[in-house]
This record gives structure tokens, C-alpha cells and sequence, in this order.
């Protein structure tokens, strides 16, 4: 035996059922439970994994905050990664906020999406490609070191061969930065390069990291 | 040319937000099921946006609980968009069903489309940190074709000898790949009911929207 080991992910409202059908079709040697509210010692989803003698754990999250819920099941799925563990999500269970956190933990995770609401449906997704993957490091660098907004004429008056001006014209591809008119023009974050730069801050700030 | 879509449920108070936070929209794309209530909604986002001037047009999702049909009918739309020229400033994924919400949540990083969620109370809009994807990249030429190969073979679930012999390819090659795909989670070896001592090479139909098997 001693083959990979399979960690198996699941949201979770209320309902046990919820989670049935992906213990039993999913492979799993540790189930986490991602639930919003603590389970009692008395809880039926409890009673039902310990009875059957389900290794598991619940990870308690706060879905109004996202991107921090979504973090949260991101560091523990990384952690049994890290180990050599291949990673499922099932998303069935819990409301709807906690699948899409679900989703983008798994899309960062690049753990496969699972969900037996019509059928098994089942999302491979490949290699972890969440922020800190897909966004390049110069660029990365670049969305943390600076200040925003940035002034256009700043990087106008730069040298030719100066790194930054490229690196924002990318930066603008990506859709993370835009041109807004306020003083004068400036160079300033969109909506999806806050989110990024969010997800980073407290990413670093759970490593431990001071910048 | 902008515009917005989104997955709308009971309520069109998810969605609107994202309509004036939006600027220069001119079209508004919505994704929304034929329950009485959703057509209700639909009616909601129709009225305020004749007020602004906006057309919207509407993509039937026939099961709202099916997570690949949902995520197959809101890319196509976005790819009919994107050839027509068409500026997708956002997604808002807050409406619709859970499993709505999730395969928008999915196309949007299949299509590096700008996402947002719409908190239930505050009706505040939660920019989500998403970037592209594009799956098919992640994978070597040869994986393409094996996986390729066994996606049109995909009505007669094949072992790897079989695959090999198909493809006119030595066995060791195929294994050798096949053992990756697996360790990818893209394919699965299962047990040949016919013959437990055979293996049976299993893929999922997600497959066909991940990885541009269409």
C-alpha cells in the first residue's frame, strides 16, 4: 500500500445527505468539513463520521469575508498538499457563499471540484493556479511595492529602459490597473487588482511575513 | 461596446449593484432559470435597465443543478461576446443557484473575466481575486493527444493497452503519461468490472470544457 493520500474537502450547512454522496464516491483518507457555524459533540454529521470512523476535522470559516474564508481553506489544503496528499473539493454541502469560497480555494489549490447535486460532476483542475501562481512575480512585486494611485506623469518622465513602465502596460493587460482621471491622469488599481493585492496582504500576513 | 453579466436567482437586488457600479455599460447578459420567481427577478433587472437605456438579454440555464451544463452555456455566451467584440467588464456571480454561481465562478477563470459576489445583506459588491487560467497550457502536447484520444474513444472506456494500441504508441509511453494525467487528477484508473485484473482508463466530462476538447 502507501500510496498517495486523499484529502477530501467539504462544505456543510445542515444537512448530513449533503455530504453523502461525496464520501461515498470520493476517495478520502481525512475529511475536512468547512461549516459557518461550530458543531456540537451531538450534531448529526458527527455522529454520522465518527460512526463510520471517518477521520476528520471541521474548519470553521466566515463566508462574508471571502477572501479570507477562502484563504483559510487554501493553507489547510496546501498543508496536506505540501505532504504529497492529492486534494478534492465537494461543494454540495452549505450555501452557496461557502461553495463559491469552496471553488476559489480549489481554484487556487488546483484541488478538483466535486458536486453531486444532479449527478456526480466532477471539475479536474490543474496545478495550483490562484493569484500567487498565475500573476508573474515582477508584476506581483510591482502591485506590492507601489503606492496607488500613481501618478501617469511620474512614469512618463521615466528613463527609457526604466522596468516600470513595461511592467504596468502588463499590469493593465491583466486588467489590474487603469487609467483614471482625478487631479490629473493616474494610474490606478481596478477592482480585480485590489482583490489580488488583498488576497496577498493577508496571504503574507498568515505566513508570517512583514512586507 | 460593455457588458456585464450575471447569474440572477429570486432576488435582482444581487445583481443591480454591479449595474451602477459599472461605468459605460451598454448591454446586460443575465443567466437565469424559467422558476417563476427568477423570471420575476429577470423582470426587475429588464425594467431598471429600459430606465437606463440598457438591453438585456437573457441565457436560459435549463437545470439550474447541474454544474457543467450551467458552466458549458455561460462560456459559450461568453465566447459569442467576446468574437462579436464585445467588452465583458464583469461577471457577477451573487444570483442563481449554488451551482450557478459556481461554474460562473469557473468560467470566469477559464476566460480571465473580472468577478464579483454581491454579500446577501450589505448588497455590498466583493471584488473576487481571479486570474486567468487557461488550462489547456498546463499540460504537455502529448498529454493533449492521449487525453484527446481517449475523450473521442470515450463511449468504450479502454485500458492503457488498448489506448496504446490505438494510437500506435509503446505501451511504456502511454503508461508513463497516463501515470501523470493520474497524478494530475485528470483521469482516474478504475477497475474493469468485466476483469478485475484489468484497469480501465476514466475520465469526467468536465474534461470537454477544461481543457478545449470541444
Amino acid at each position: 500500500m502507501g500510496g498517495r493520500q486523499d484529502l477530501l474537502v467539504s462544505t456543510f450547512g445542515k444537512e448530513v445527505s449533503d455530504i453523502v454522496a461525496g464520501i461515498r464516491s470520493l476517495p478520502h483518507d481525512h475529511l475536512v468539513l468547512v461549516a459557518e457555524a461550530a458543531l456540537g459533540e451531538d450534531d448529526a454529521a458527527l455522529a454520522f463520521l465518527n460512526g463510520l470512523g471517518i477521520h476528520h476535522e471541521v474548519l470553521l470559516v466566515d463566508p462574508s469575508d471571502m477572501t479570507g474564508s477562502a484563504m483559510l481553506i487554501e493553507r489547510k489544503v496546501q498543508g496536506y498538499i505540501q505532504k504529497g496528499w492529492r486534494a478534492r473539493v465537494d461543494i454540495t454541502g452549505g450555501r452557496k457563499l461557502l461553495s463559491d469560497v469552496a471553488v476559489l480555494a480549489a481554484l487556487s489549490t488546483g484541488s478538483e471540484v466535486c458536486c453531486f447535486e444532479s449527478g456526480a460532476r466532477r471539475f479536474p483542475l490543474l496545478k495550483a493556479m490562484g493569484v500567487r501562481e498565475a500573476l508573474p512575480k515582477d508584476l506581483a512585486d510591482v502591485l506590492f511595492s507601489q503606492r496607488w494611485p500613481m501618478p501617469l506623469d511620474d512614469i512618463k518622465g521615466m528613463e527609457r529602459d526604466h522596468p516600470l513602465p513595461p511592467m504596468l502596460m502588463r499590469m493593465k493587460q491583466m486588467e489590474l490597473v487603469t487609467i483614471e482621471q482625478m487631479d490629473g491622469p493616474m494610474i490606478c488599481l481596478t477592482k480585480r487588482g485590489r482583490a489580488c493585492l488583498d488576497w496577498m496582504v493577508r496571504t503574507n500576513k498568515l505566513n508570517g511575513s512583514s512586507e | 461596446m460593455v457588458a456585464i453579466l450575471g447569474t440572477l436567482g429570486f432576488r435582482a437586488n444581487s445583481f443591480l449593484p454591479t449595474l451602477e457600479s459599472t461605468p459605460g455599460v451598454d448591454k446586460v447578459v443575465v443567466f437565469c432559470n424559467d422558476h417563476i420567481r427568477a423570471l420575476e427577478a429577470l423582470a426587475e433587472v429588464r425594467r431598471v435597465c429600459s430606465v437606463m437605456g440598457i438591453p438585456v438579454d437573457r441565457v436560459a440555464i435549463p437545470d439550474a443543478f447541474d454544474l457543467l451544463e450551467a458552466a458549458k452555456a455561460m462560456r459559450s455566451q461568453v465566447r459569442q461576446l467576446k468574437k462579436a467584440g464585445q467588452d465583458i467588464a464583469v461577471f457577477n456571480i451573487a444570483g442563481g443557484t449554488k451551482m450557478m454561481s459556481a461554474a460562473a465562478l469557473l468560467v470566469c477563470a477559464m476566460e480571465g473575466l473580472n468577478s464579483v459576489y454581491v454579500h446577501d445583506e450589505t448588497y455590498r459588491e466583493i471584488p473576487l481575486p481571479l486570474l486567468k487560467v487557461d488550462y489547456s497550457q498546463l499540460l504537455t502536447a502529448a498529454q493533449k493527444e492521449i487525453l484527446t484520444y481517449i475523450w473521442t474513444n470515450r463511449t468504450q472506456p479502454m485500458t492503457q493497452v488498448q489506448i496504446a494500441q490505438g494510437m500506435g504508441r509503446h505501451k511504456a509511453t502511454i503508461n508513463h503519461h497516463i501515470q501523470i494525467l493520474e497524478d494530475k487528477n485528470i483521469l482516474r484508473l478504475v477497475e474493469d468490472p468485466q476483469d478485475r485484473r484489468k484497469k480501465l482508463v476514466r475520465i469526467d466530462d468536465a474534461l470537454e470544457l477544461m481543457l478545449e476538447m470541444d
